[in-house]
């Protein structure tokens, strides 16, 4: 986490560590955020925005936009904190399902645009082999993930990316167990079909891997 | 869609598309410290707004007059001792009336002296027994000191 960031935030209205709240419950601190605790807005700040952009960067493979879908998103939620029901859903199952109807719709609207206005992810790494290698292993995964129908890509991205359990992915996406079982089962098959062809060029014969 | 063939599934075995995955979520992009300062003003701003609108209502609840009543009917509560009173008042009246209305029998019979319950019915012109035996005669009193 960067530093100055948090010494900003800290100075003035922290009472506490924020190590004194990592064993708080999302939703225990939206509770207390609704009651207008700073501290818990700085903790649940700090502990969902990684997820929430991370899975928002994947479905739409732009930094930007993952960043504003990521902030609408918290922004929802701060809005919801003081009218939250308690124990009728998990705070992050409840911010996956918003991310992924922001980015469904983001999407959407995209559609008409072209894909080649979409800028590509850029890369500011060291030109290494391994790296270059590792990078091009993650964007091949990445153009066969978005070659799959938009719910095959959800429930592949939450299972085996985000690493959700089926009933949660069920939740997110308001189907059924069964109906995600499906769906990461054909996903996955037609990630390998569409990944086969370029197996030896993402170097996994060679390292066995 | 060849999400059906098994063959070429074959050709590209579930470990190597699980350590894609894995490889995949270590690049999972990390948010810039840009976009947490945003998310957290906007967090801010929600609970200065919630204490601004908070303090408001406070205000206008302590600043407003009590609304003002009509002069006559507020000398009268006061003359039967405030509110508290009118309301005792208030309840007995209710109470007095569903009492005359409704001529509950244990009232009815209290009053008619016959009160002792059981076979015999005491007629009060004959039983002796009136209204005033429920009371201890003045006399009695007298004579206890």
């Amino acid at each position: 986490m960067d530093l100055p960031l948090r010494l900003r935030y800290a100075e003035p209205v922290m009472t506490m560590p924020f190590d004194a709240l990592n064993d708080v419950s999302d939703e225990a601190l939206l509770v207390a955020f609704g009651n207008g605790d700073r501290a818990a807005a700085r903790a649940l700040t700090l502990r969902l925005t990684p997820r929430v952009v991370g899975y928002a960067a994947r479905l739409l493979k732009d930094r930007e936009e993952a960043e504003d879908v990521a902030q609408d998103a918290m922004l929802r939620l701060w809005k919801i904190a003081p009218e939250w029901r308690q124990g009728e859903a998990q705070v992050t199952t409840w911010l996956y399902r918003v991310v992924t109807n922001l980015c469904t719709d983001r999407l959407r609207k995209r559609r008409g645009k072209g894909l080649d206005e979409i800028a590509e992810p850029e890369d500011g790494r060291p030109s290494q082999d391994a790296v270059l290698m590792q990078r091009q292993r993650v964007d091949a995964l990445q153009m066969a993930l978005d070659s799959l129908p938009e719910r095959q890509r959800e429930a592949v991205v939450l299972r085996h990316i985000e690493g959700l359990g089926n009933p949660e992915i069920a939740e997110v996406l308001e189907i059924s167990v069964e109906a995600v079982e499906s769906l990461t089962a054909r996903g996955k098959r037609a990630l390998a079909a569409a990944l086969a062809s370029q197996r030896e060029i993402l170097g996994f014969e060679n390292d066995g891997s | 869609m060849t999400d059906r063939d098994d063959k070429r599934m074959v050709e590209f075995p579930e470990r190597e598309l699980e350590a894609l995955f894995a490889e995949a979520r270590r690049e999972t992009m990390l948010p810039s410290g840009g976009l947490m300062e945003r998310i957290l003003a906007d967090a801010e701003a929600m609970i200065d707004t919630r204490e601004a609108t908070e303090a408001a209502r406070l205000k206008t609840l302590r600043g407003t007059p009590a609304k003002p009543r009509h002069p006559l009917v507020a000398a009268m509560v006061a003359a039967l001792g405030g509110w508290r009173a009118v309301a005792g008042l208030a309840t007995a009246g209710v109470a007095g009336l569903a009492i005359g209305l409704g001529t509950p029998a244990a009232v009815t019979s209290l009053a008619t002296g016959a009160y002792v319950s059981g076979e015999e019915n005491y007629d009060t012109a004959t039983s002796g027994y009136g209204i005033d035996a429920l009371l201890p005669s003045f006399y009695e009193l007298a004579v206890e000191g």
